[in-house]
């Protein structure tokens, strides 16, 4: 936490300011304390029980036995203010506490879904906060947001504004030219928007009235519930981006614990995946500038070398598999998982160059990777991957991803490469490492000219992983079935003989096939997938 | 990650055991390019107890595998467990290490 200690508020003689800026996270909010002549107020309090002492602490500190005559909260979500709730000394402020009526109905009847505490792991205990806000007037004033002014006991007067959308208590505050505005720069954020409580129309509007609050009352900073302050130029750039982003979150789904759960384990999945995709790639990539190296290539081993940065990216992996390890520990709730997932994932997609790994790796494991980070982008946005299906032929698909295995299809590449281009296809051929031996797949139909309803591309993916995957763990002979055991359906088996299936593996393949338009069913020695039947493909 | 230098038919080798990942990748360098300098000839490292290799872990066994090799030496892994061999397959280190079945063959090999 960034404590600074009292300054003077900004734009004021009179008030003296202390900001408690965290860094950013689902745990605890910021929380500033503003102090006046006669009047001492905290807005928002948080959740870690370490902050409510410091504020506590510094209360304690100034003379005159100061005590606070007003708590402000910008709304109920408890990493805003469960030190409210539960902080053994500060809980017996709530009788000080200013709230949205809809947020003082929350605490008071312990609703755990608007106040994310079933969500966010935390527990309610009824509380009664003092002072309903907007209880009456809901009319909206001067900026399109109901407003409403508060007489503090020491005569301070802040002006409250309605700013419903991240939840339907949201309320930023107004001191002079100064705005405290909760959450609305995360409204739009990946695993925030679509929490129980989000409305996007309320939003869209709040938003709007944000523009014009800040415009016409000159605000010249905002205070955020999480990190720095922002000068209003850029506050009104975040929000215009904001309502942009809102505007295209049409049919996101709400965010429940359940879901989050099932984000969670989905992150779980796709990240073992990620972890042994990214492993293979920057083995490979190590392997061929080894090779080179031994051909005495050195320049190309080292360009080869340098199309990934894989010490970063082992270390991301190394801090997700840590907290992954707490977590199925029962250290973290399933959000923070899945919020640690999605922080992971996007900095790996920036670390990866295709261009620069195309050099070197087969172009379908760059699309599997590319898949899976998108895949659990997209269920973490809130939306759900979608499949592309169309009409094909499953006998011809299986046969061409078979044959897609035989490195030597790359021999061409030398066979035509010049001389000053030889190293550069020769670290081609290399990377396309011999995992499958020869005859070790069999493709066999019942009926070659059936067709299915599928998604090929993610179908292609998912065999190949399953085929490259369990061949390396040591199975000769796998086969692929294609049957039709009625007229409605398609049946591709994949058999992998002796080799015990491991159920993490499985849970992903079952996904991956899944997104291809089938329904998976897992056999003895592998596993079965249907489609609905197409048209048959003469 | 532990590594522990043990002895079988009065041979010595590295046995690994837990993960080797980009925070334990520097000090397993270090302990097998120790163990490595102690010894003469081949370099057997048991990964019987190894759960999960990364990238980096393979580049710390490439590096010790290349400083052998200059000396007319190698690094001889054995006791794979499916999970790591796999990924030796598919990264196709395979085809750099001398891998053995078993600490046994590994011996076996040495002899």
């Amino acid at each position: 936490m960034d404590v600074k200690g009292w300054s003077r508020f900004p734009g004021s003689k009179d008030l003296s300011f202390y900001p408690m800026i965290r860094r950013i996270d689902v745990i605890s909010s910021n929380s500033y304390i503003i102090g006046s002549e006669d009047d001492l107020i905290l807005v928002d309090p948080g959740s870690i029980p370490d902050q409510a002492d410091t504020i506590l602490s510094v209360i304690s500190d100034l003379p005159k036995n100061r005590q606070l005559t007003g708590i402000l909260l910008t709304h109920t979500h408890m990493d805003h203010c469960h030190s409210l709730v539960s902080h053994p000394d500060l809980s017996s402020f709530a009788d000080l506490a200013y709230s949205h009526v809809s947020g003082v109905r929350a605490l008071k009847t312990e609703d755990y879904g608007v106040t994310q505490a079933t969500l966010l792991g935390k527990t309610l205990s009824p509380t009664l906060l003092g002072n309903s806000l907007f209880s009456a007037n809901q009319e909206s004033g001067r900026y399109g947001l109901p407003e409403e002014t508060i007489q503090l006991s020491g005569g301070l007067e802040i002006t409250a504004y309605h700013t419903p959308g991240h939840s339907p208590d949201c309320i930023c505050y107004q001191l002079h030219d100064t705005l405290f505005i909760g959450d609305t720069l995360f409204a739009s954020a990946p695993g925030i928007a679509g929490i129980i409580g989000y409305s996007r129309d309320d939003l869209l509007r709040s938003l709007k009235g944000l523009t014009s609050l800040i415009r016409g009352e000159s605000i010249n900073i905002c205070f955020s519930g999480h990190g720095n302050p922002i000068p209003s130029t850029d506050a009104i750039r975040s929000i215009q981006l904001i309502a942009k982003q809102v505007e295209k979150l049409d049919g996101i789904e709400t965010i429940t614990p359940e879901r989050m759960k099932e984000t969670a384990l989905f992150a779980e999945d796709l990240m073992a995946e990620i972890d042994e995709t990214l492993t293979i790639i920057s083995g490979r990539i190590a392997f061929v500038s080894h090779m080179l190296e031994e051909l005495e290539e050195g320049a190309s081993a080292g360009e080869i070398s340098s199309v990934l940065d894989g010490a970063a990216v082992d270390d991301l992996l190394a801090r997700y598999n840590s907290f992954a390890e707490e977590y199925r520990r029962g250290a973290h709730q399933p959000i923070l998982l899945a919020l640690n997932a999605a922080n992971i994932a996007g900095k790996i997609e920036q670390l990866i160059d295709r261009g620069g790994l195309g050099a070197v790796i087969e172009p379908w494991l760059i699309e599997h990777l590319d898949e899976l980070i998108n895949d659990y982008m997209t269920l973490f946005r809130g939306f759900r991957p979608v499949a592309t299906l169309r009409d094909c032929h499953p006998a011809v698909l299986c046969r061409n991803i078979v044959d897609s295995l035989d490195p030597r299809h790359a021999d061409q590449l030398l066979e035509s490469a010049s001389d000053e281009g030889f190293a550069a296809a020769l670290a081609l051929r290399m990377g396309r490492v011999q995992v499958v031996d020869e005859g070790t797949v069999t493709v066999s139909a019942t009926d070659e000219n059936t067709g299915a309803i599928m998604d090929p591309v993610r179908f292609e993916r998912a065999a190949l992983t399953l085929i490259t995957r369990y061949a390396a763990s040591g199975a000769d002979e796998i086969a692929v079935t294609i049957k039709k055991p009625d007229k409605e359906t398609v049946q591709i088996t994949l058999s992998t003989g002796d080799i015990p299936p491991d159920t993490r593996y499985l849970r992903y393949l079952r996904i991956a096939f899944t997104l291809s338009g089938g329904t998976v069913l897992l056999t003895d020695d592998g596993i079965a997938v249907r489609y609905p039947a197409g048209r048959t493909i003469i | 990650m532990e590594i522990t230098i043990a002895e079988e038919e009065g041979i010595r080798f590295a046995d690994v055991f837990g993960r080797i990942d980009s925070t334990t990748a520097p000090e397993a360098e270090k302990i097998l390019r120790s163990f490595a300098g102690e010894q003469e000839g081949d370099v057997i490292v048991n990964c019987a107890g190894l759960d999960y290799i990364s990238s980096g872990g393979l580049r710390i066994l490439l590096v010790i595998e290349k400083e052998l090799k200059g000396e007319g030496r190698h690094v001889i892994l054995c006791g794979l467990r499916t999970d790591v061999e796999k990924i030796f397959r598919l990264t196709g280190f395979t085809s750099i290490f001398t891998i053995e079945k078993t600490l046994h063959d590994a011996i076996a090999h040495l002899r």
